[in-house]
């Protein structure tokens, strides 16, 4: 990764300079003045354009074929009233450490919506939270009502009392503020068993290089993965005596790495084997490695998720709609369960 | 197969053998011997005629022994001659270009060709003549062949000024596109935004939107069959322009004197030398060569090569000053079409057969590379054909016609591959890239013939095939034509055909790049299929020298390609896992109005059309709109001599918006550890929104200041968008400053055009 930052950056560096921003900087201003002089052109006659620019005759030329390219500037653009969406509760969720289910709760909110709300600032999140739903899960035939947790906004949580791998769980939300109601239900995913997780450092690639090398352990039935590397953006948090679990909901993290995975083509031993480059430029020596067994249904949220990112596809590509599992709502109920490795950097 | 076999051989076999002598030859221009294809010969005493074909060549084969034959062709001076026959005869016919004002005997010429339009099988067609190519104004004032194909009924254009075409429903890879026999895969200069084709290399143009003669294959929705010129055989030519953004010329000549001839044309533009004159540097150029020899080898045989060859350019390199090289960039493609021809069309002893043996070549490529910090990149897309094409046309008489052949080619599919060396080899892996081979095969005859005076049919079969990846897809592809004629100004016209395609462009974005691959089908691709069925009306008015149809069409669409949601094709191989099958459906209404005749030229047309497409893996399941179902387009389109010096010309069109898939939500969602928070888009049900409606006027005048007559020029002066009205190609959301709002982003405003034309001739 570092080397892409490095060739980024000098590229970055380079076009500063370079002939293609002079030249995009030439347009910028030519059509910062052309298109008031072309409307004049529009509705003039060909000696009023003479006079008025004092030019000669290869001047005038060379003005139509700049004009070619500038005077698109100054069209204006046209109105259009597209329907809004309908507000729906979005819905994620997971299971954490201490058998904790977690969901946390939002409303999804107009694409015209105000600008904080689309930089992710905290008080625009905090608008789209929801703190007042009643947030019911029903397993094994218990019935339990969530409550907010941790003093965070629009995330609720239980333990669970008891659980087996593939049961369903069924989660209903009723949310008072926005008079809107869900449901959903997922099938409980058993956690995936990691043979062997290392990360070593390589600085013959690159200078912050290193190889996540890791095996997990296959199940019987189709499988789908994502695994995510992190390394702790504050080494002071982590202790010896820290979890797993402590330093991932800990918020220290930062994401390096994360791949979607499914089981097709897995070697006859049953163990999924990969290696990977990463960049880990942190000065800690430990990274945080979750791997999370996942539904098939989820893993197709996650790949739309990753297929609709980045600047190509945003603009050039067919807009990506996102699968849902949640009746009358947006997100994805999930029951996986991550399991997290601490792993020293070698 | 043995349907074919079944079908031609009964067509033989019912034909009556009653034909007495046989009168053939070519129609040539005087001046400088270029065939004439197209050209009427009718012979009023028999109330029959016949046109020449693409190679200028006619024959007629009467009961009669002497009678009167009328020669004419779109702007040149008819002859009009009697014909004794005690034998076969083979007689050429050269036609001097008309100049002035039509007189009398012009008029009855012009209503010979009208009537042509009424009495001929052929429906769904357009010819385009080079001089209206030359003349309708289009965006910077560029001559281009494609953007005037745009104007007529049922084609329906992309985004603004792009080389887009949507036929009847159809996508942009369904339309057949051939210069010269050869196919020519990549139709667009910069970006799409100027056609690939030099108007001044260009003979004549036909464009099918059905109907299709069954020596047509390969495509689902249409073809464009472009000439070359074949060069004068007797005197030199140049003639060239000097545009805003190119500049071409064009020589042409005799090697050997009424034997053998060559055309040579070129182009290339300037954006890159304009731009250094303003001190930016935008290093991107285009150009493109059409070549072409010709030579008789006697009165029966003659043969053709020709070639075109173009190149985008894009080549940035900066390199530092540092004597280490370290933060030197260089970047660029290179992209564009070869495509080679040899042609040898041979006449047969009887005079009644005609046949033209094809080989062509063709090949598109792309090469992306950069090279950054000991770093180096390069990105190759290639897809290469080789194949034979032999036609025969039998003109058993002028009642009755025959067609026949057989074709073959081979495709080889080379799609990325990448070539890394340095530390991004780290990242990207280098690939040789799949070779990817497949032959196609078919075989076709047709019969046009007489049923009675008011009756015509056209019926012919294609059986087609493909072999790929050991698997063998094939089929029988019908077609069909009908007319009954009222009488001598009116007809109506009925067409069926099927279609098979066995090959489609790859591309994952919602605009057409240059960069977008070709692929073959496979073992789980399989080729899209559609079906046509077309009812039309066909009225001449001789006294106004008007013609006007109006055509009804259904159109089905059988497993069309998509591309899931959110596909990447970029870097990726492996692009059947990302293609999705589905089917879609089209139907319409085109009027077409139009003068070829005068001093006042033009047409005037309007279609009405609905587009949907059906894919079970996308929006639901539901059916959606196409994303350039255009509901209403219209067009009027004008060429007015205003007098020997001055022309005027005027495009004005109207069209429905193209439907846009808006994003109308957005959601919160952590990821699946809790960890980080993304913004998630919400989009309407698919191309749920249309953009509002565009019309855009262009204008050209033509100056012709006084020559003489070996050497003439003309000023082109005109305005693409007159009035500066957007056409909307996409949504976007936008701050007001105090809200955001929806708003619909035209591309080309108002853009002046300046050009000069001019040609020379040696006497």
């Amino acid at each position: 990764m570092r080397v892409l930052v490095n060739i980024r950056n000098a590229i970055a560096r380079k076009l500063r300079k370079s002939r293609l921003v002079r030249f995009l900087m030439t347009k910028q201003s030519l059509c910062s003045w052309l298109p008031i002089k072309l409307n004049k052109i529009a509705a003039s006659t060909s000696n009023h354009i003479t006079y008025y620019f004092h030019i000669s005759s290869q001047r005038l030329l060379l003005l139509f074929i700049v004009g070619l390219f500038s005077a698109s500037c100054s069209i204006e653009s046209l109105p259009i009233s597209v329907e809004p969406a309908e507000e729906k509760i979005a819905v994620a969720s997971l299971i954490g450490p201490e058998e904790t289910f977690f969901v946390t709760l939002s409303r999804s909110f107009s694409a015209l919506s105000a600008e904080d709300v689309n930089d992710l600032t905290n008080d625009g999140i905090d608008r789209l939270l929801l703190n007042r739903a009643l947030v019911i899960l029903e397993y094994e035939g218990i019935t339990d009502t969530l409550e907010n947790i941790f003093d965070v906004n629009g995330l609720y949580g239980t333990q669970l009392e008891a659980f087996n791998d593939f049961q369903f769980l069924t989660l209903t939300v009723f949310d008072s503020t926005t008079n809107k109601s869900i449901s959903a239900q997922s099938m409980l995913q058993p956690q995936i068993q990691v043979d062997s997780i290392t990360v070593t450092r390589d600085s013959t690639r690159f200078e912050d290089a290193a190889v996540l090398t890791y095996n997990i352990i296959d199940r019987p039935e189709d499988n789908f993965f994502v695994v995510q590397a992190y390394q702790l953006t504050d080494p002071d948090t982590t202790t010896a005596d820290s979890s797993e679990n402590d330093i991932f909901f800990n918020n220290d993290t930062f994401l390096i790495y994360e791949e979607l995975l499914t089981d097709r083509g897995v070697s006859d031993d049953g163990i999924i084997r990969r290696e990977e480059l990463i960049n880990f430029s942190s000065a800690t020596d430990s990274a945080l490695v979750v791997v999370t067994n996942i539904s098939e249904g989820y893993y197709r949220f996650l790949e739309a998720r990753r297929r609709s990112g980045g600047l190509i596809s945003s603009l050039a590509n067919e807009p990506v709609n996102h699968p849902t599992n949640v009746q009358n709502g947006v997100g994805y109920f999930s029951a996986h369960r991550p399991k997290a490795t601490l792993v020293v950097v070698e | 197969m043995r349907y074919l076999f079944v079908i031609i051989s009964s067509l033989f076999f019912i034909t009556q053998a009653n034909a007495q002598y046989t009168l053939s030859g070519h129609i040539y221009d005087k001046s400088d011997g270029e065939a004439l294809p197209g050209a009427a010969l009718y012979l009023p005493e028999l109330e029959t005629g016949t046109a020449t074909n693409v190679y200028g060549f006619y024959s007629l084969t009467v009961n009669q022994t002497s009678f009167r034959v009328s020669v004419s062709y779109l702007g040149y001076e008819p002859i009009d001659t009697l014909i004794n026959l005690n034998e076969n005869q083979a007689l050429n016919f050269y036609l001097e270009e008309q100049i002035g004002q039509l007189g009398e005997v012009e008029v009855s010429a012009t209503r010979i060709e009208l009537q042509e339009q009424v009495n001929s099988t052929k429906m769904s067609s357009v010819s385009l003549t080079p001089q209206e190519i030359t003349n309708i104004p289009t965006l910077a004032g560029e001559a281009d062949l494609i953007k005037v194909a745009q104007l007529l009924p049922g084609v329906t254009s992309g985004n603004e000024g792009t080389t887009g075409m949507f036929v009847r429903g159809g996508t942009d890879d369904q339309n057949l596109v051939v210069l010269d026999d050869a196919v020519v895969y990549n139709l667009g200069h910069l970006f799409g935004f100027f056609s690939v084709f030099n108007s001044d290399a260009i003979k004549d143009v036909e464009v099918v939107k059905g109907g299709f003669s069954s020596d047509y294959g390969g495509r689902l929705s249409s073809v464009m069959d472009v000439r070359m010129n074949d060069g004068s055989i007797n005197r030199f030519n140049a003639r060239g322009g000097i545009g805003l953004l190119t500049s071409r010329l064009t020589i042409d000549g005799p090697v050997i004197k009424d034997k053998m001839s060559f055309m040579l044309a070129a182009r290339r533009t300037y954006i890159d030398r304009v731009f250094g004159l303003f001190g930016a540097d935008l290093p991107y150029y285009f150009y493109d060569y059409n070549a072409k020899l010709n030579y008789k080898i006697s009165s029966n045989d003659r043969i053709y090569f020709s070639s075109y060859f173009g190149n985008d350019v894009l080549a940035f390199d900066e390199t530092s000053g540092d004597d280490e090289g370290d933060e030197d960039l260089n970047f660029g493609f290179k992209l564009g079409n070869f495509t080679s021809t040899l042609r040898w069309n041979h006449i047969y002893k009887n005079q009644k057969v005609f046949s033209n043996v094809t080989l062509h070549q063709t090949r598109f490529k792309y090469d992306i590379q950069g090279d950054f910090i000991d770093n180096s990149l390069l990105i190759r897309s290639q897809i290469q054909d080789v194949g034979v094409k032999a036609d025969w046309q039998y003109f058993k008489s002028t009642e009755n016609k025959f067609i026949f052949g057989a074709q073959t080619v081979t495709h080889f599919f080379r799609p990325n591959v990448i070539s890394t060396s340095g530390d991004i080899s780290d990242f990207v892996d280098n690939r040789e890239g799949n070779l990817i081979q497949n032959t196609e095969f078919a075989v076709y005859g047709g019969n046009e013939r007489d049923l009675s005076k008011a009756l015509k049919v056209n019926i012919g079969l294609r059986y087609s095939m493909t072999t790929t990846e050991g698997k063998v897809y094939s089929g029988p592809e019908p077609r069909f034509s009908l007319r009954y004629k009222f009488d001598d100004d009116n007809s109506v016209k009925a067409s069926y055909s099927l279609m098979r395609q066995y090959m489609h462009r790859v591309s994952s974005s919602s605009i057409a790049l240059p960069t977008d691959l070709w692929y073959p089908v496979t073992e789980n691709v399989k080729p899209q299929r559609a079906h046509q069925y077309a009812l039309g009306y066909t009225r001449i008015f001789q006294k106004n020298q008007l013609s006007f149809s109006v055509e009804t069409y259904y159109k089905s669409l059988k497993r069309l390609i998509e591309y899931r949601e959110g596909a990447s094709l970029i870097l990726n191989d492996n692009f059947e896992r990302e293609l999705i099958s589905g089917d879609g459906e089209a139907y319409g209404i085109e009027f077409l109005l139009r003068k070829k005749y005068g001093a006042f030229t033009g047409w005037m047309s309007y279609s009405l059309s609905k587009t949907s497409r059906t894919f079970s893996n996308l929006n639901d399941g539901n059916t959606y709109p196409a994303k350039f179902d255009r509901r209403h387009v219209a067009t009027l389109v004008s060429m007015t001599e205003l007098n020997d010096r001055v022309s005027f010309s005027a495009v004005w069109t109207f069209q429905s918006g193209a439907w846009f898939t808006p994003q109308t939500g957005q959601f919160l969602m952590p990821n699946a550890s809790l960890t980080q928070v993304e913004l998630i888009p919400i989009y309407g049900a698919r191309n749920s929104t249309q953009l509002t409606a565009t019309h855009r006027l262009d204008i050209n005048f033509i100056l012709k200041p006084r020559g003489n007559r070996r050497f003439g020029g003309e000023w082109h002066v005109g305005a693409y968008n007159f009035y500066n009205r957007a056409a909307p190609f996409r949504v976007d959301i936008q701050s007001n400053g105090v809200t955001q709002e929806y708003v619909q982003q035209g591309l080309f405003g108002f853009i002046p055009s300046i050009a000069y034309n001019f040609n020379f001739s040696s006497k």
